[in-house]
This record gives structure tokens, sequence and C-alpha cells, in this order.
């Protein structure tokens, strides 16, 4: 009977099991063996190369500017979604009348699908029409219009713009989960020590929040470090590579000079880096172990 | 000048410069909606832009400086996208993969973690921590590869491959939602249907599945949200006009070049609405998924 029942209970779950397979497992191990090969894509003919594409890769001054650029994006647009996320979560923490709608138009950004965030800004953004330029020179603040996506330094100023405008909700929404379960007492004991608003933030909110915004920074800089969809409908990774991360090297490696093992390679050390840094991350932070 | 005498001091004796004090908090009140709105601005107005700038016509979208309200509204874009583009053929191709995503990811799941809750085999854990290492393989990992299998198979081109792609991409996570929505499902009512004499899959489709269906309704709005919303597995999966989802044909009209600012923002809003619609009926159930679980995810 109890081996019936088990084989019942493994039969349900096989075609989990058959897509995982299929589409996570077989997908990472053979990117894996891509990368120690070297192909067209399109002609079916592989030469093993064993590590001549990593080697290549790490000697070439790309793979090094497009790490840099990856790191920097990730930087700033963890950074700023944090600092934001948190001002808005506080924001809402507080009881008034209205707070439920006021929640929901907060999180809008992050469910927009990702090509409508970017038609969006490139419309708010647009050179000649944008409104983002007429009321900045409205208001005295530039003279010239701003060129968003044309220069390096501009181009990598708006893809971290679009970013946290659309990501920073997630910090949102997590941290107001975690601001409920605060013991309201504290608080009051703390207003009867005469403690300041600031104080009351630094001392009673901060702490309670250090394992889920350690937890937070974790997931978006996995997520940053890896987003694709955002940067390459907004820039292509350009004006001259200033905005292309690792993700848009291993895209254009594949679909622009059809190196299959090249791009696989990228996409491995992409992978690599990240994992590499998770993991000294959970060894830096222990409490978050718990929290995963 | 205090009139002292002439009023009868109140019943209720209220504390000196009470009035003041209320005038005060009004102003802390009026001060507080003040930094509500100054900060939800910036993060709604980009839409609400949209909303406006896609009932105004041409000429009116290029003056300076503009009109906030449109002067003019018009619907001739909504008209000329669907009468002019291929955008009909995208929706049609979007609402496919997105509904092929939600009905096979909800049937894998919801086995999935029925078997997980109410089974017991070993290499239960070692799932579970897989499924969370699965939802943070970077995407472009896995895009590569399954490109290049795709194309060899010669499936490229096809809505089911996409459909399929997406599956990979919504399963790990909607497998762990439902994981922990059937955990909280009591085991004693499908025991008391199985004493009555259902079998095993007659008590979870008659008392398991009813009373997942929260859960169930949640994980399908999801994963079609993960196929609607999707751009990079469409991008490197399709090629010819005819298969093109929403995300990848709206894509071709935001070049460099772009100026039919009208249709562009009618073809957003079309893309929005559907989203704006499904996420309000799952809001409250993501909200605490992502309070309670979701984050532990």
């Amino acid at each position: 009977m109890g081996t019936r029942e088990n084989r019942l209970g493994l039969l349900l779950l096989t075609p989990t099991l058959i897509l995982m397979a299929g589409f996570v497992v077989f997908p990472v191990l053979y990117a894996g063996w891509l990368s120690l090969n070297q192909s067209d894509p399109f002609r079916q003919v592989t030469t093993f190369v064993g590590m001549a594409n990593f080697q290549r890769l790490l000697q070439g001054e790309e793979f090094w500017d497009s790490l840099r650029v990856g790191l920097v994006f990730t930087a700033a647009t963890v950074a700023l979604q944090v600092v934001v996320g948190m001002a808005v979560a506080l924001l809402l923490h507080q009881p008034f009348r209205g707070r439920g709608v006021a929640r929901a138009l907060a999180l809008f950004p992050f469910i927009v699908p990702t090509i409508v965030a970017v038609l969006i800004w490139r419309w708010l953004l647009n050179d000649s029409y944008g409104i983002v330029n007429y009321l900045l020179k409205a208001l005295g603040l530039i003279q010239a219009p701003i060129i968003w996506f044309g220069t390096p330094g501009m181009a990598m100023v708006s893809v971290v713009l679009v970013n946290v405008w659309q990501f920073f909700p997630f910090v949102v929404v997590t941290l107001l989960a975690r601001l409920t379960t605060i013991p309201e007492e504290q608080y009051e004991a703390a207003r009867i020590d005469g403690a300041s608003a600031p104080q009351q933030f630094w001392f009673i909110t901060l702490p309670h929040l250090k394992t889920i915004l350690a937890v937070v920074i974790l997931l978006r800089g996995i997520w940053m470090f890896q987003k694709f969809e955002v940067i390459y409908l907004l820039t292509r990774g350009g004006p001259l590579r200033s905005t292309q991360h690792l993700p848009i090297l291993a895209y254009t490696e594949l679909f622009v000079n059809f190196r299959m093992g090249q791009a696989a390679a990228v996409a491995v050390l992409g992978f690599l880096i990240l994992a590499a840094a998770s993991a000294v991350y959970l060894k830096m932070h222990r409490p978050v172990e718990a929290e995963l | 000048m205090r009139p002292v005498a002439t009023t009868p001091a109140p019943a209720l004796a209220l504390p000196v410069g009470w009035r003041s004090c209320l005038a005060r908090r009004r102003i802390a009140r009026v001060g507080f909606y003040g930094l509500v709105v100054g900060s939800l601005l910036p993060i709604v107005f980009p839409i609400l832009w949209m909303f406006l700038s896609a009932l105004k016509p041409l000429d009116e979208l290029v003056t300076i400086p503009p009109s906030w309200l449109p002067r003019h509204p018009t619907l001739r874009h909504f008209r000329d996208l669907l009468a002019l583009t291929n955008f009909p053929i995208y929706i049609w191709n979007s609402t496919l993969a997105a509904c092929l995503t939600a009905g096979i990811t909800v049937a894998v799941a919801t086995l999935g973690a029925y078997s997980l809750t109410r089974f017991q085999y070993r290499g239960r854990q070692i799932l579970a921590t897989f499924t969370l290492l699965a939802y943070m393989f970077p995407p472009i990992l896995l895009a590569i590869p399954l490109f290049v299998v795709i194309t060899r198979l010669g499936m490229a081109d096809s809505l089911l491959s996409l459909a399929l792609a997406h599956i990979s991409f919504a399963l790990p996570f909607c497998l762990w939602l439902m994981w922990g929505y059937m955990k909280s499902v009591p085991m004693a009512l499908e025991e008391a249907a199985m004493i009555d004499g259902a079998s095993r899959m007659g008590a979870f489709a008659w008392v398991v599945i009813p009373m997942s269906l929260p859960g169930i309704i949640a994980i399908g709005v999801l994963s079609f949200l993960v196929s609607w919303n999707d751009y990079l597995y469409a991008l490197i999966l399709l090629t010819s006009e005819g298969k093109k989802t929403l995300s990848l044909g709206v894509s071709t009209f935001i070049g460099p070049m772009a100026v039919e600012w009208g249709l562009i923002n009618a073809a957003g809003v079309v893309v929005t609405l559907p989203v704006i619609v499904f996420f309000g009926a799952v809001q409250q159930f993501l909200v605490q998924g992502f309070g309670a679980g979701a984050v532990k995810e």
C-alpha cells in the first residue's frame, strides 16, 4: 500500500520534474558544454576548444568593460531602489485615509510590462517633445534639451532611472510586510522615554528591518546584475558600449557576432560571478540564510 | 484683550491654546497628504502620461508647451493601431502563448504541490532548494542554450516553444506559492471524503482543488502575466511577423526613429489594461504572498 501510494505521489510530480529537467537543468548544463566549444549556431559544426573561449574573454577588454558597466549599473540601481523604496514604505506605513489606494498605486510600475515601461520613458525623455525636458527647461534648470540616450554618461543615468522607477516597488512591498510585524509597544515605550521620530527610526525600525534589508539587497542585486530587457530596449548597450553589461554582451556575441561558444562563456562567467558574490554575501550576513 | 468673563467656562475644560493646537494639527495633516501626493506623483505620472498621450491627436503631441489634458481627445490612434498595423495579430499571439503558459503551469504546479504536501518520499527538501535556485538563474543563461537546442530541433518560431520557455520560467515560483498554499489546506476534509468512499484522486478533484481555488487563480494570473510581459524569450525564439507577441511587436514601433507617438502610447495602453485588471483581481493574495512566503523564496 505504502509504495503504491508513493508511486502515485511521484507520478503527480513527474510533469514538474520533466519540465524542470528539460528547461532548467539541461539548459544550464548545456550552456556549460557550449562554452567549451566553438561553433556556428546556424551550421551544425562544433569543435571542442576547452577553455579557449574563457581565455579569449578574460584577455580581451570587452569582457572587463561590460563587467564594470554591470557593477556600476547594479550598485547604482540597487542603492537607489533601497533608498527610495524605504522612504516610500515608511510613508505608506503611516495610517491615513486612502492608504490602500496609495499602496496599490505605488506598485504600478512593477506590474507594467517592461516594453510599456520602456516606451513610456522613451516618450517622457524624448529629446524634442518629451515632457521631462520641457519641465526642466520651464524650471530654468537646463538651457538646451538633454539628449537622454545620446551620450555615454547620460545613457547610464537614463537606464538607471528607468530601472529604479520600475523595480523599487518590490522593496516597498517587502519592507511594508515587515514593518507591520514590529510591535507597536516598542514605539510607545520609546515615545514615553522622549525619543524623537528619527531616533525611533534608528533604534527600533532599522534594527527590525536589518535582516530583510540584507535579503532585499541580495535579491535585487542578483536580478539587476542579469537584467537584460530594459537596457537592451533603451540603448542596445550603447552609445559606444557605455551601457553594455554582461547579458547584453552575451546576446551580442550570439546574435550579432554569431559566436555561440563565446556567448555561452559570457553567460557562464556572469553566473559564476553572481554565485560567488552571493555566497560571500551570505557568509557575511549569516541571519539571511535563515530568512531564505 | 482676552474675553475673560463674557463667555462661560466650557463644561469640559480644553487645554490652553487648543485652537492653535488644532490648527497646527490640520496643517500637519495637509502637509502629510502633500507629501504622499508628492511622492506618488513621479511614480504614477509616467503611466498617466501614456494614457493622456494616447488620446491626443498628433499635432497636439508635438506642441510646446505641451497640453496637459487632451484638448481634442480622439480614439484615432486606437483605430489606426487595430486597422493599419499587425497589432491584432500580436494580441492574438500573446493571448495564445499566455493562456498556454497559464493552463499548463497551473496543472503542473497544482499536481506537483499536491504530491509534495501529501506524500512522503525522499528528496523533497532538495526540490525545495532547487526551485529557489532555479528562480535565481540568469534568464540569459537559460535563453542561450534554449535557443540553440530549439533551433536545432527545428522548433523555433513557434508559440508552443515560447510557452514552454515561459512555463519553465514561471513554474518554480508558482510551485513554491502553491506548495505554501496547499500546506494550509487541512488534510482532515480529504481524509473524511476518502473514508466516505472517494478515491485519492476523487478527493483531490472534489475537495482539495475547490479549497485551493484562490491559490490556483493566483498562480494562473501570475503565470499568464509572466508570459504576457516577457520580451527576452520572444526576442530569441520568434522570427516571423505572424508569430510576434505584443512585447516584440511593439518594440519594433519604438526604434530610434520613432515618430508615431500617438500610436505607440495607444499600444502601451492596450498592453497595460489587461495587466491592471488581472492584477487588481489577485492583488490581495500577492501582497500577502510577498509578505509571508514570497520574500522567503
